[in-house]
């Protein structure tokens, strides 16, 4: 095999443009004789899957012989960065110092957030996966908007507030600025972290205000029959009266409370218990909450 | 090709380089236009173009394309302040897709190689890209008979592919 490959410093060692098993071999003839698929080298097969339009293609490239499946294996990193993201994967978690409390932002799990901190904010934590997609590294609470200017309220400040629910990117904050806790109102905002919407629920206040309660966010992608608009959400809370269980929910497309209905069958449930619901699983627009032996589903 | 080059001449590529292919074939071309391969850019910056480029990895016929796809983008970067640019860049896609639309497998797969060897990006980008449209919605079956690939899994690593990755076959 002869030359003018000698004279650049780029075929001899480190770095070159041809696979190892090319330059050692003397030449990519060894690969010249199907003109099939085999003829390709590992680095330039590796830069026509990462253009493949998404994962299921890539996967059955893998499928088709060992070495497209070395090649799909070795490259899974760089190729997991070039496809379309996969839907449903978790980007991160919101973290409060000094207690377990961590609510996930996941898309379609769902974690417990017991959350008992009032008064630092909550602190983002991503994902190597969501660094990547979100841009940046260290635990931070610049996932949320800090000051949201809205028409109701004027400017909202989400630094003050903890996590109460969370589902498919959305976020349900009970705020807790200075003004809000004063003011013996409840205060929930829905917001999504992604797009910076946010939404500020009506506040519960006087007697309609819960003291303790357990909420849950149900998203377009929870009903069954078509949402009524594309942004849909519904958030639901329980909570305890004096007497019995009670059940309210605030939909997006009405923008108010509804009434307030009572838990009928079986006893009301304990303060203890309650405050053990943390944040409920959504099955068919159903939402359930594991009690002692049972489950409590609304 | 004949303007393409004179103009290039124009702006500033005026030292000619020769590029021999395998088959012993010499392409003279100015450096504007071999210098769209980053592996003659560095040679050129290294001084080693002297006594012509020898690519050992190039058949000519192969050559002849790069040759003409460089000739073609040569203004690319040297055209900012052309007024005839629009259209020129439509005639460059028209060409571009001409280029990789006629081609044999085999013959796209010898230009693929040629452009990762010679490291030409845009060229590369390309024919990679003509190559995933190509796999793209293909059952491994006709992914294997599309590119004449053996299939050596045994079918029972076969089965456990399918079953691990049965979201990727079901459509």
């Amino acid at each position: 095999m002869s030359v003018g490959c000698h004279q650049s410093p780029y075929c001899g060692g480190g770095r070159g443009w041809l696979s190892p098993r090319c330059r050692t071999s003397g030449g990519y003839q060894e690969y010249d004789t199907g003109g099939g698929g085999a003829s390709l080298t590992d680095d330039v097969l590796a830069a026509i899957f990462t253009r493949l339009p998404n994962a299921a293609d890539v996967v059955r490239c893998a499928a088709t012989c060992r070495r497209w499946a070395s090649v799909v294996a070795k490259e899974a990193n760089a190729l997991s960065r070039a496809l379309p993201l996969l839907p449903g994967r978790a980007l991160g978690f919101f973290h409060k110092e000094q207690d377990a409390a961590a609510v996930a932002t996941t898309r379609k799990r769902k974690r417990r957030a017991i959350i008992v901190d009032y008064t630092t904010p909550p602190c983002f934590v991503p994902t190597a996966f969501g660094s990547r997609l979100l841009g940046y590294n260290l635990p931070s609470a610049s996932a949320l908007p800090l000051g949201v200017q809205t028409d109701a309220l004027g400017l909202l400040d989400l630094s003050l507030s903890r996590p109460v629910a969370s589902r498919n990117g959305r976020l349900v904050l009970e705020l807790q600025s200075e003004e809000h806790v004063n003011d013996g109102k409840l205060n929930l905002c829905v917001c999504n972290p992604m797009t910076g919407d946010v939404v500020v629920l009506p506040p519960l206040s006087g007697k309609d205000r819960p003291r303790m309660y357990a909420c849950t966010l149900l998203t377009d992608a929870d009903i069954d029959q078509p949402p009524p608009s594309a942004n849909f959400f519904r958030v639901l809370i329980v909570y305890n009266r004096d007497r019995f269980t009670a059940f309210r929910s605030y939909s997006s497309d009405t923008g108010s409370w509804s009434m307030e209905a009572k838990k009928t069958p079986g006893p009301k449930l304990t303060n203890w218990d309650l405050g053990k619901l943390g944040h409920g699983i959504v099955l068919h627009a159903v939402a359930y909450w594991p009690l002692r032996r049972t489950t409590l589903a609304v | 090709m004949a303007a393409a080059a004179a103009e290039a001449t124009i702006d500033g590529g005026g030292k000619m380089i020769i590029l021999i292919s395998a088959d012993g074939k010499r392409f003279e071309v100015t450096e504007a236009v071999a210098s769209q391969s980053q592996l003659i850019s560095n040679m050129i910056e290294d001084d080693c173009t002297e006594n012509g480029v020898r690519l050992p990895n190039v058949d000519g016929d192969i050559l002849t394309m790069v040759v003409d796809y460089c000739n073609m983008h040569a203004g690319d970067a040297a055209a900012d302040g052309d007024t005839t640019k629009a259209s020129s860049t439509e005639e460059l896609k028209k060409f571009d897709a001409e280029l990789v639309q006629a081609l044999e497998n085999p013959v796209l797969f010898k230009l693929i190689l040629a452009a990762n060897f010679l490291n030409i990006k845009s060229l590369l980008d390309m024919t990679c890209q003509r190559v995933a449209d190509m796999m793209s919605g293909k059952t491994p079956e006709q992914m294997r008979e599309t590119f004449s690939i053996e299939n050596d899994f045994t079918p029972e690593e076969e089965a456990a592919i399918r079953q691990e990755n049965a979201w990727a076959f079901d459509d």
